[in-house]
């Protein structure tokens, strides 16, 4: 009992003195996400003046510079709503699993996204944009329930070395049938390479607007989860004896999530470990309680995903990184660092 | 005293019997990998007949076939079978000392190493040839020295190094991905070969450092098998038995990870054979002996066979890492769902 | 027969920054059956951890014949003193003769070739855990109960004189409890084996251990026999539970009773 305690306390409502402190901490989180906005557009691999910056945010493209500024809005708007996405997914999918290594790229679901796309392109001839998306949904969907079937067989459940193992194992599987899959159709090749890295330079409002259903729906149900996910998180057992139906919402939660990372993915390709390092950046900063992980959770992932973005475009000047390999090489060292805290009987 | 010599004698029979098995196994092997070999020698895009083979290999000038089996099959066989030996070792011993067949080292990050490097060579330094295997060997045992550095705390624990690995190896499978992406189309054809693991354009001097390799790294894992052995009871149980369990592990890594890295430097990564060897020796083996060597065997089958299917009996030509590759993922599920299912290890 | 002695002196040992014990002296009785209890926590592993060198010592020493452990070759210790640690694994499809005989490892060099002896090392053990008839079965069907008596076989075909047994009978039935137990004392009787193990019944171990060791954060509260350590103050400070002590009427051991708060009557207490 003695160390359920505590994480039932935070989720009682009568603890309320926390509470003043996390509006504070959000109210600051978003101050600084509006700056990275302004900066995201401000700032890349072209210098732009500020009296051209305002300008541009109204509409008008006169000067090279306004150009530039004009093709960094629609950027921007996707790299805010792929970073929530993505960090949201993360939370849901850490509580859904209890599982501190859940991740979309750890678990292979974006790598099944990729695969569902390869094939699709290569096979089927898909192109429109709600072809795109749903393909990619299908993958993820289907590749998340494989990865974490196959995780939790056997003694001890879904522990992090299984899901962990069997999400990689079946990412390199993936890449291998991408592979074979793109080699029959030089074609389509290209086009999947540069897709793969993840970025949102690419972006057009009419792909963000595509996805935008995918992604209310997704933070919809995250939100709606994460009552239930406190309550899961205190293991299946005392979930079910508080009176939660475990099975229905592990289903309903991560649907949430992979309609967030589906989607994601599908637009910009598959960007790793931001659904790793914001959640558990965000625990150790506001503590458990979903219902401020993942309000928070989206904030922090639009921010990070807009830093990396920036520090992308201006590392490698004149040409720019793709956010994906930004994250990646941000977020290696995050894991490295996660796995070497934990105690080795927990993995 | 007459019953203990009775038990003793059945337990004496029993051992002999696994160990039989084990040596028919590895004799069998080695009947196939020679029919696998005299096959590709003979029976290429033409036949010819065994005695002409056997002219040219024993030196003799013979129109023709000089060329097409000197130079051609003989190189490619040669090269294709050393490489399989590395794969099969190096996958076999990862497995056994991390007692879990998804941790072989093309799964956990290392061969990733060798991979980015040899990529970055190509695309960004247009390097080819000798400096990109010199980098590859140099990228594969960098990473790995990086992952047994960050897995350390109090000693190397066998599960924070699977783990560790496949951080790094996400990153580094980003990093090939962005290289990939950034590469001018001259450049990408000859990093998606290398990517892919082929033997194709073999020479016969390449087959120099890898029985250099296989020789010195291979013979320091196979004076571990003993204790690679003890290691499957646990490191605990291996403690007691009298293993140093760290200098084992050290010694076992610095071996997987030489044959591999050179291997992987000559041919590319062959996907899976490092993965398949092991579980497949297993299955044949079974749990008298060392796998060490039966799993070799296997993976220079595995090679030879895959080189030559991709090469003949499919409708276009594809390098052997495609074919190893199509084969080794539907497996490598198959193989996750038992391994869970069971809980255990090789 | 000269036993072999092990002797703890002024030992400290931990993780990661933590000291779990210090400044810890005992010594091991040979050819005798010693049990360490305690709570929880109380560092009862570690100390079986570090008396076995799987955990290097922070300070002080464990020798073994006046020599330390931890600078001895390890082949040579795993001579002397063997090892059956808390869940050891058993490879897939190994069959039982074959695990046994994994414990003539120290026994074999690099390139030694399996000997007569070592056959009948492992016949032998097969003997003492009567599992002879098991010897051909995989590991993997087998029950539990059986299981740990493979392991405690292997640990007999190491031949070693003192044998280290972290919480042998963990997961077991009380019929198998008593059975690897007994067992225990047969190969201590037979063999003069010195036995060491971590053991979590406090009843079982006055039953069938020559010495108790009582632990408690991390330091040696009470050791001697079964009778002069199975106090009713023992289990008050090492436990922080009420009890009551009576004689054991099958054994003549004394025999724990708690104490908690309900269904005891009350006169019988004071």
């Amino acid at each position: 009992m003695s160390d359920l305690q505590p994480r039932r306390l935070a989720a009682i409502p009568a603890l309320r003195f926390h509470r003043p402190s996390r509006v504070f901490w959000l109210a600051i989180m978003l101050a600084a996400l509006a700056v990275l906005t302004v900066l995201s557009v401000a700032v890349g691999t072209r210098d732009v003046a500020w009296h051209d910056v305002f300008p541009a945010l109204a509409g008008h493209v006169e000067s090279i510079e306004q150009a530039a500024v004009a093709v960094r809005i629609p950027r921007t708007l996707l790299a805010v709503l792929a970073g929530a996405a993505l960090a949201v997914s993360g939370t849901v999918m850490q509580g859904v699993t209890r599982n501190p290594l859940a991740e979309p790229g750890i678990l292979g679901v974006n790598m099944g996204a990729s695969l569902a796309i390869a094939i699709g392109v290569a096979w089927f001839g898909i192109a429109s944009t709600q072809a795109f998306i749903w393909t990619a949904i299908a993958g993820a969907w289907g590749t998340a329930i494989f990865v974490y079937a196959i995780g939790s067989l056997g003694r001890g459940g879904a522990t992090p070395l299984k899901l962990a193992l069997a999400g990689t194992a079946t990412n390199v599987a993936f890449v291998s049938l991408v592979l074979a899959v793109l080699l029959t159709r030089n074609d389509v090749a290209g086009g999947m390479r540069s897709w793969q890295v993840g970025g949102v330079g690419g972006a057009t409002n009419d792909r963000t607007a595509a996805i935008l259903p995918f992604l209310a729906a997704g933070f919809v149900v995250s939100l709606l989860s994460a009552r239930k996910l406190n309550s899961l998180a205190l293991g299946d057992d005392v979930a079910a004896g508080l009176g939660e139906r475990v099975a229905r919402t592990r289903v309903v939660a991560s649907f949430g999530a992979i309609l967030l990372c589906g989607a994601t993915t599908a637009a910009c390709g598959p960007i790793a470990f931001v659904g790793l390092v914001v959640p558990h950046l965000c625990r150790s900063l506001f503590g458990s309680d979903y219902r401020w992980l993942v309000p928070i959770g989206a904030v922090a992932g639009a921010s990070l995903l807009l830093v990396a973005d920036v520090v992308g475009r201006v590392v490698a000047r004149p040409s720019e990184l793709d956010v994906g390999i930004v994250t990646a090489f941000l977020g290696a060292p995050f894991f490295v660092w996660i796995v070497r805290r934990q105690r080795i009987r927990e993995l | 005293m007459t019953a203990l010599a009775f038990t003793a004698d059945h337990v004496a029979h029993g051992r002999r019997q696994r160990r039989n098995t084990c040596r028919r196994v590895i004799g069998c092997a080695v009947v196939a990998l020679a029919a696998a070999f005299a096959l590709t020698l003979t029976l290429g895009q033409s036949f010819t007949p065994p005695q002409v083979v056997l002219d040219v290999l024993l030196g003799k000038d013979v129109p023709g076939a000089s060329f097409t089996i000197g130079q051609l099959r003989l190189p490619r066989a040669v090269l294709a079978i050393l490489a399989g030996l590395s794969f099969g070792l190096s996958g076999a011993a990862f497995q056994i000392m991390l007692r879990n067949p998804l941790a072989s080292p093309d799964i956990i990050g290392i061969s990733f190493g060798a991979s980015a490097a040899a990529v970055f060579a190509i695309v960004f330094l247009s390097a080819s040839g000798a400096v990109v295997s010199l980098l590859a060997v140099t990228g594969g045992l960098a990473v790995a020295v990086a992952i047994y550095g960050l897995s350390s705390r109090n000693g190397v624990a066998g599960t924070r190094f699977i783990l560790v690995g496949i951080g790094v190896a996400a990153m580094l499978e980003s990093f090939i991905s962005y290289t990939l992406s950034q590469a001018p189309s001259w450049n990408l054809q000859e990093a998606m070969r290398w990517l892919t693991g082929s033997v194709n354009g073999a020479q016969l001097q390449q087959a120099l450092p890898l029985s250099a390799a296989l020789v010195g790294f291979g013979g320091l894992l196979l004076s571990q098998a003993r204790n690679l052995e003890a290691l499957r009871l646990g490191d605990d149980m291996a403690a007691g038995l009298g293993v140093n369990v760290a200098r084992t592990r050290l010694l076992v890594i610095m071996g997987a990870v030489g044959v591999l890295a050179v291997a992987t430097a000559v041919t590319g990564p062959i996907a899976f054979v490092a993965f398949l060897s092991g579980p497949i020796a297993a299955r044949l083996v079974g749990s008298e002996g060392s796998l060490l060597m039966p799993s070799a065997l296997v993976g220079a089958i595995l090679v030879l066979g895959g080189d030559y299917v991709g090469q003949f009996l499919l409708p276009t030509r594809y390098p052997v890492g495609v074919v190893t590759g199509a084969l080794g993922a539907p497996y490598l599920i198959y193989l996750i769902v038992r391994v869970n299912r069971t809980g255990r290890s090789l | 027969m000269t036993h072999h002695r092990l002797f703890v002196q002024d030992l400290a040992a931990g993780y990661g920054d933590r000291n779990v014990f210090a400044g810890l002296d005992l010594d091991v009785l040979p050819a005798k059956i010693t049990a360490i209890v305690g709570a929880n926590a109380c560092g009862k592993s570690t100390l079986l951890r570090a008396m076995s060198r799987l955990l290097p010592p922070r300070q002080g020493q464990v020798l073994l014949d006046g020599k330390s452990i931890h600078t001895m070759p390890p082949r040579k210790l795993a001579q002397t003193l063997g090892l059956l640690p808390q869940s050891p694994i058993a490879p897939e499809g190994i069959t039982v003769s074959d695990l046994v005989g994994r414990g003539r490892h120290p026994h074999q060099g690099v390139f030694s070739r399996w000997t007569r002896q070592d056959d009948e090392a492992v016949a032998a053990a097969l003997q003492a855990t009567n599992t002879t008839d098991l010897a051909e079965r995989p590991v993997d069907e087998l029950s539990g109960g059986q299981r740990q008596r493979i392991w405690i076989a292997m640990a007999l075909a190491q031949q070693t004189d003192i044998l280290l047994l972290d919480e042998p009978t963990t997961f077991l039935d009380i019929a198998h409890q008593v059975e690897v137990l007994d067992l225990l004392v047969d190969l201590n009787q037979t063999r003069g084996t010195t036995i060491i193990m971590v053991l979590h019944d406090l009843n079982l171990a006055a039953r069938y251990a020559d010495h108790l060791v009582a632990m408690a954060d991390g330091r040696l509260h009470a050791r001697g026999t079964p009778g002069d350590v199975l106090t009713v103050e023992t289990v008050r400070d090492v436990f922080g539970l009420e009890s009551s002590i009576v004689a054991d009427p099958l054994s003549g051991r004394p025999l724990m009773l708690p104490i908690g708060r309900h269904r005891i009557k009350r006169e019988e207490v004071a």
